[in-house]
């Protein structure tokens, strides 16, 4: 549980700190006023990185050198003290109890969060890059060797598709080297494929448990793991797309073609759902990662909800808000831009707080 | 920087062309050689000159030599069944320093990196290949390359290429550094040092 938390020059927020009970926080205020970065910050001090794409350099303040965001959060009876600077040419770092890490990927794991915003509609109608992320951001968050066989799968792939860029007549290519990269490749692409279809059974389960739920049984979802993998062998997957691979100069088949499939009513969300339907979607996605997160790592997630009456009706809105008090999170953030909305959540037994951001400064909101 | 001198701006040009020297330091050693007797900065500029037009690749095993032959090659106490393979020639020398190896060596010259436009057609390969073909006696062969990934698909492509020759083959060992504490160790490195690990009696034969 979050206790404390300080920020300084990140986004549009200048320099606060505040003190976060139990319960459920309530943060409104216009748009453009820092109401979502307010919930990025705490999603960059759990995960060491902004819940969206902007690089680093982004996320300091404009006109400002370095950002700091410091909290002081509960993990089970101990007290965690948890830094981040980012600061020109010494670049990120983060410290745990004053002392730096000496690798930002050891911190990932301590402090679990899970951030829903408008951006994840991506996670549903983008393109299946957008979800093997999700594959791999999840699963990166308890299994360490998992990251590891990403990283030397993603250098052998380059290496892999230099060679077959490297020459000009696909007759010129050396067959013995590019069986060295398939070779070396097997063993992180087993691991990957394994790790995916083994968390996507535990997804599963929990995900059409929680659309349902959202959605007031008013139709069924589903997702599917699809990889190349589960047909045949690695070393056979790879002789048999050899020949496409050479005339195509490029690999065509492995872990990083693989797909999650969303499905509603059995069809491709792509193509048939509507925007409610795909924000259910996503969001069961997210609750559901949460879930499978906590599984995992025995710690109950920080939940961060921006925007949350983005693209959903109110009788969606009042399953979600009921499901959630049942699921025993500690601690939830909402934000929205309307008071009255957020007003209208406080009927659950969750305590609740309200919060007020103003031009990059946050206040508690009495009045409400 | 300003030059009073257009001789002195070439020579400082010249050394800050070389690798990790500065603009700074470049100056600092024109500044120094200008300061010597002028037969001092002669026989330099001869010792180079004369390194760079003598100096050639070993016809058998690419290390540097100063005849078709290189000292190791022709030395009659090596053992000749016994090639060791490394990328360049600083690793035959940190080899050499050891004072444990007998064997002979081949220098690749590089390792296989298409990212960088280095393939097997780059590399000395073919050398060895021959020398493995020609040789009386199957040699052992000792792959010592870097174990990176490029180091390790060059190892992989050379066991392919010899695979007809059927040669002993062995990679140097890798994990935990001598003299070092278990706990220093990067998790990756005492993984494998683990999966690797090695019958205790044979770490006494050396």
């Amino acid at each position: 549980m979050l206790q404390e938390l300080s920020v300084v020059h990140f986004r549009n927020l200048e320099d606060a700190t505040f003190s976060f009970g139990e319960g459920i926080h309530l943060i409104g205020g216009a748009n453009g006023m820092g109401k979502t970065n307010l919930l990025d910050a705490i999603y960059y001090l759990c995960l060491t990185r902004s819940h969206f794409r902007y690089g680093d350099a982004a996320t300091v303040k404009h006109g400002e050198k370095w950002l700091r965001i410091a909290g002081r959060f509960s993990v089970g009876q101990k007290t965690e003290r948890i830094a981040l600077k980012l600061q020109p040419r010494k670049g990120k770092t983060v410290e745990r109890n004053g002392s730096p890490y000496t690798s930002l990927a050891d911190h990932i794991g301590l402090l679990t969060a899970v951030m829903i915003s408008p951006a994840d509609i991506e996670l549903a109608i983008g393109g299946p890059e957008e979800r093997r992320r999700f594959l791999d951001q999840t699963i990166s968050q308890y299994d360490h060797a998992y990251l590891e066989a990403l990283m030397s799968y993603n250098r052998l792939l380059k290496l892999r598709n230099a060679l077959l860029k490297s020459t000009e007549h696909p007759l010129e290519l050396d067959l013995t080297l590019l069986g060295t990269y398939d070779a070396q490749l097997e063993q992180p692409a087993k691991y990957i494929y394994e790790a995916r279809k083994a968390f996507v059974v535990d997804l599963k389960v929990d995900f059409e448990v929680l659309y349902k739920a959202i959605s007031g049984d008013r139709e069924v979802a589903g997702v599917e793991y699809r990889s190349k993998m589960s047909e045949r062998p690695y070393n056979e997957l790879m002789l048999r797309y050899r020949d496409q691979d050479v005339v195509l100069r490029r690999t065509n088949a492995g872990p990083h073609r693989d797909e999650l499939e969303l499905l509603i009513d059995t069809q491709n969300l792509r193509r048939y759902a509507s925007q409610g339907q795909l924000k259910t979607v996503v969001l069961a996605l997210r609750l559901a990662q949460a879930r499978v997160l906590k599984a995992h790592n025995d710690k109950v997630p920080i939940l961060l909800l921006d925007d949350l009456f983005d693209r959903l009706d109110p009788s969606r809105v009042q399953h979600l808000i009921s499901l959630i008090a049942d699921e025993g999170y500690a601690q939830i953030f909402v934000t929205d831009t309307h008071p009255q909305r957020l007003k209208s959540l406080e009927v659950h037994d969750l305590k609740a707080s309200h919060y007020l951001v103003e031009n990059g400064k946050v206040q508690e909101d009495l009045d409400i | 920087m300003n030059f009073s001198s257009k001789h002195l701006e070439n020579a400082v040009a010249s050394f800050s062309s070389l690798p990790g020297v500065g603009r700074k330091s470049a100056l600092r050693l024109a500044l120094h050689l200008l300061q010597q007797p002028q037969e001092y900065t002669q026989e330099f500029v001869e010792t180079l000159a004369t390194m760079r037009l003598e100096v050639q690749e070993c016809d058998t095993c690419f290390n540097l030599s100063d005849s078709n032959t290189c000292t190791i090659c022709a030395n009659p106490q090596r053992k000749r069944n016994l090639i060791c393979v490394v990328e360049n020639v600083r690793q035959v020398m940190a080899i050499e320093e050891t004072g444990h190896y007998h064997g002979l060596y081949h220098v690749l010259g590089g390792v296989i990196s298409p990212i960088d436009g280095i393939g097997p057609q780059n590399l000395n390969l073919e050398g060895l290949i021959s020398r493995v073909e020609q040789a009386q006696e199957t040699p052992e062969i000792i792959l010592a390359i870097s174990p990176t990934i490029e180091g390790e698909t060059t190892n992989l492509y050379i066991s392919k290429q010899l695979e007809p020759y059927k040669p002993v083959i062995s990679t140097i060992a890798r994990g935990v550094s001598f003299g070092n504490d278990l706990e220093y160790a990067d998790e990756l490195t005492l993984s494998r040092s683990i999966s690797a690990r090695l019958p205790y009696a044979t770490q006494h034969n050396y």
